[in-house]
């Protein structure tokens, strides 16, 4: 029934994954890297299937060459292995405090690991609105994928519109490549980027904005602030976008509608992170943020579990370069505890790099903030859950008529979460439509993210 | 009235799960005023947890069958009456023997339930098939139980609170019972709660695997013990499996009482297009935990089966806890040692399905009238009920 079993698995080869790996690896720790890519990257430095090279990578990759040179070295790190295109569907902490992993990969079905570091990153949250579920609406992530991805752009007439900073480096590279942008428009005000304390932000961010920025001006494109698509209509396909400025809660202003004609509409709202496999080894949630709830670490990236280390999106959303510097305190902590060589002074350093970010933290808070007016766009028909294809009427139904006052309840009786996404894109939005309509925020949070099956596997695999 | 405590109640029922839904449902009726509490949210515990069996197959005759029957002809006049709708679907059982050793038990079995009058008819492998054309081909014996049905247990049980709100039932979730309230002779008198003192004529334990710590809190004591299970839920999927299937060695893992995991396949689909696999039982405590090895071997006594569910993908698991007794029979009765305090529990994995008659002899009790079983094999002091187990309160 055991598997394989080794010192430490770090689980996501993103940003934070990786400088988790590179940490413990230079430590001495033996490391095994699992991740559903076939190359290391996960969602921000996604990259074209190996075979494909694209002539100027640099273009649409963002600090690829210290990150491929990191995995470079860790390919030559002794123990190293890097399990690739493997999805790791369950965990379960063990009686001896061991953590065994269920991949679908027939070869591996179950390894064993007596530390693991959690890197499993975010989701991209979209907000719904009616007409989400037409075709030719995609996430900025998704449209950013095709991008760099398969080189491709999501249509011919293109409005990218949501909130978070994943909108202005979609929208620009869409931009550069000659897309034609019907309109940018950001529901927050992004120039809540420049109102924090100026130590929130490094020049190199700023300047990688502001170059942003310049493309799309370069093209006749502005970006519009607190304006948001709230519909899309088409017959069979989106065919028009309507856009609306708002209130800073998000409410639609009243007369503001403007319909606009459009063949694809990118639309994203900022992130949650991805607890599902944390909530399986009984790490604790931080839910200071009801609606999307992060894995609780303390200041070595430990969770509240002995031996489980979390690293990245999944403790709350603060970006590749957070990610890596909590990844490398996280690979740190653990070699240490595996007795790797980790002297106080590096870890410290780690930390102390770490620490630096929280000003920067304060500020992307701000940009990420979602309002709850984006309730009062909702209509009866509206889609909440899309696997399932639960409408926002039959929500409300079940609040009215079966007592539904809690996420369980909600997923329970309306199907709710139960579909093929395990609840990843309608949590927040559940728990934030429950609030709106009870006025308090659910009793439960968090509970839509206990996924004991991370990912379909197929039954003859297991 | 109750000192401190502004309402009072005729019953309160501790537990908003399937049991205690039809208990209130029932009481309300009957036309008593009726409180349910539940810690949790409503029906979120045991009755959140499983396939929403209403069975009379796995049952030989005696006590248990009488309870089961009552109910699968109670769940028909709910699925006429109530006025939310709850997905009862009578769509039958088919029981299959695996090998050779369960053939002579299973015919064993369908013979005795036959002479009570129980509709069993046993089938070939031919028949097996045209039953279920995705069993495995080299199964030759099984039996087929038309009176079988399935509801979705959480619609199920707030079909019935919403009708026991309508006929005046109150109802309140994440409301904690911390105590009870005794009058000078000891019978109760109400419950202390998170949300106040509430003063009530009788209490109904309907707690489920939890039933032991609130008649503990009464002064009392129960065997309950929480057995875990575990279920598989496929993708949704064009119908494949058309009755309640499962194997015939799952009736003796229903009283085989060790702590490794038992696990026998039970495999059926839901309206929604999802196919459910069980089943497992272990008795490990209020564990929760999903055990990935228990997982495993669940999928593949569901593929033995079922030999086209290996290219079908698995997307949930869920884990539960059953109500266990020493004895394996429902207790369902007044505490002689604590009166006034009635227990409504010990179902294990058969709460839904006898939830309507355990209702109705709750009712029957509380109100002096005919019950539609002789409750007396339920009773709370019965022998079959001691020696209560050490091992539960070292768990607890």
């Amino acid at each position: 029934m055991s598997g394989d079993r080794v010192p430490l698995v770090v689980l996501g080869a993103g940003p934070a994954g990786v400088a988790a790996a590179v940490a413990a690896a230079d430590a001495g720790v033996p490391v095994t890297l699992v991740d559903l890519g076939a190359r290391a990257g996960g969602q921000y430095h996604r990259r074209e299937p190996a075979p494909f090279t694209t002539a100027r990578a640099g273009a649409l990759h963002h600090g690829l060459d210290r990150f491929s040179d990191d995995v470079e070295r860790l390919t030559r790190a002794p123990g190293f292995r890097h399990v690739t295109g493997a999805g790791v569907w369950g965990v379960q902490r063990l009686a001896d405090g061991a953590v065994r992993l269920a991949t679908d990969r027939p070869e591996l079905p179950l390894l064993e690991a007596d530390a693991v570091v959690l890197a499993t990153g975010a989701n991209e949250r979209v907000v719904p609105f009616p007409g989400w579920d037409l075709p030719g609406v995609l996430t900025v992530g998704g449209a950013q994928a095709l991008l760099k991805g398969q080189g491709m752009r999501p249509g011919r007439a293109v409005v990218v519109a949501g909130a978070g900073p994943l909108l202005l480096p979609v929208a620009a590279a869409l931009a550069r490549v000659r897309t034609h942008l019907v309109a940018v428009t950001d529901a927050n005000d992004p120039r809540a980027w420049l109102t924090g304390s100026p130590r929130g932000l490094r020049p190199a961010t700023v300047k990688e904005g502001a170059a942003h920025l310049a493309a799309l001006t370069r093209r006749g494109v502005r970006v519009r602030p607190r304006t948001a698509a709230i519909a899309a209509h088409g017959d069979g396909r989106v065919e028009e976008v309507v856009l609306a400025r708002l209130a800073r809660d998000w409410t639609p202003v009243p007369g503001s509608e403007r319909t606009v004609p459009a063949d694809a509409l990118a639309t994203s709202h900022g992130f949650v992170p991805d607890v599902g496999l944390a909530v399986g080894l009984g790490c604790t949630l931080d839910t200071t943020e009801a609606t999307a709830p992060a894995v609780a670490v303390d200041t070595l990236q430990a969770t509240s579990v002995a031996g489980v280390w979390a690293a990245g999106e999944l403790t709350g959303v603060g970006g590749a370069r957070v990610a890596a510097h909590e990844g490398t305190v996280a690979g740190l902590a653990a070699a240490r505890t595996l007795g790797g060589t980790v002297d106080d002074t590096t870890l410290e350093r780690a930390v102390a790099r770490r620490r630096a970010d929280a000003p920067f933290l304060r500020t992307l808070a701000r940009v990420l903030t979602v309002g709850d007016g984006w309730t009062t766009w909702l209509t009866p028909d509206t889609l909440l859950c899309r696997c399932e294809e639960v409408t926002v009427g039959t929500v409300d139904t079940a609040i009215a008529r079966r007592d539904a006052d809690d996420l369980r309840s909600i997923k329970l009786t309306t199907r709710c979460g139960m579909g093929h996404c395990q609840a990843r894109m309608c949590a927040a939005n559940v728990a934030g439509l429950l609030t709106a309509r009870t006025g308090r925020p659910p009793a439960d949070p968090g509970t839509l993210d206990r996924r004991p099956v991370a990912h379909p596997v197929r039954l003859g695999d297991l | 009235m109750v000192a401190g405590g502004g309402d009072t109640f005729d019953v309160v029922v501790v537990g908003s799960g399937v049991v205690g839904a039809a208990c209130a449902y029932e009481l309300a009726l009957a036309g008593r005023h009726v409180l349910v509490v539940d810690r949790g949210g409503l029906a979120a515990g045991t009755t959140a947890s499983g396939e929403g069996n209403v069975l009379v197959s796995d049952k030989p005759p005696g006590p248990e069958l009488d309870l089961a029957r009552a109910s699968v002809a109670r769940w028909a006049d709910y699925a006429a009456q109530l006025s939310e709708p709850f997905e009862y679907d009578p769509k039958g059982g088919v029981v299959v023997a695996t090998d050779d050793a369960g053939r002579a038990p299973l015919a064993d079995l369908v013979a005795r339930q036959r002479d009570v009058g129980l509709a069993a008819e046993l089938v070939d492998g031919a028949g097996l098939r045209t039953l279920e054309p995705h069993l495995a081909a080299d199964l030759e014996l099984g039996a087929h139980y038309p009176d079988d049905a399935q509801v979705q247990p959480v619609l199920a049980s707030s079909a019935l609170l919403a009708d026991a709100r309508r006929l005046g039932a109150e109802v309140r979730g994440h409301c904690d019972v911390l105590g009870f309230v005794h009058d000078r002779d000891g019978r109760v008198a109400g419950v202390r709660t998170t949300q106040g003192t509430v003063g009530a004529g009788a209490v109904v334990n309907a707690a489920g695997p939890w039933a032991t710590a609130v008649a503990r809190l009464a002064g009392s004591d129960l065997p309950v013990r929480p057995r875990r299970g575990h279920l598989l839920v496929t993708v949704p999927l064009a119908p494949t499996v058309h009755h309640k299937v499962y194997e015939a060695g799952y009736v003796d893992t229903l009283t085989a009482d060790t702590t490794d995991a038992q696990v026998s396949a039970v495999v059926e689909s839901t309206p929604s297009g999802t196919i459910l696999l069980g089943s497992s039982r272990e008795l490990v405590g209020f564990d929760t935990t999903v055990d990935l090895a228990v997982v495993r071997r669940i999928a593949a006594r569901a593929r033995r089966l079922f030999p086209v569910l290996a290219d079908v993908d698995l997307l949930r698991v869920y884990t539960g806890l059953r109500p266990w007794v020493p004895d394996h029979l429902p207790i369902v009765g007044e505490d002689p040692a604590v009166r006034g305090l009635w227990h409504a529990t010990g179902h294990e994995g058969a709460g839904i399905g006898l939830a309507p008659a355990t209702g109705q002899l709750i009712r029957a009790g509380i109100t002096d009238t005919p019950p539609p079983v002789d409750p007396l094999p339920f009773r709370v002091g019965r022998p079959g009920l001691r020696p209560a187990p050490v091992e539960a309160a070292a768990r607890g």
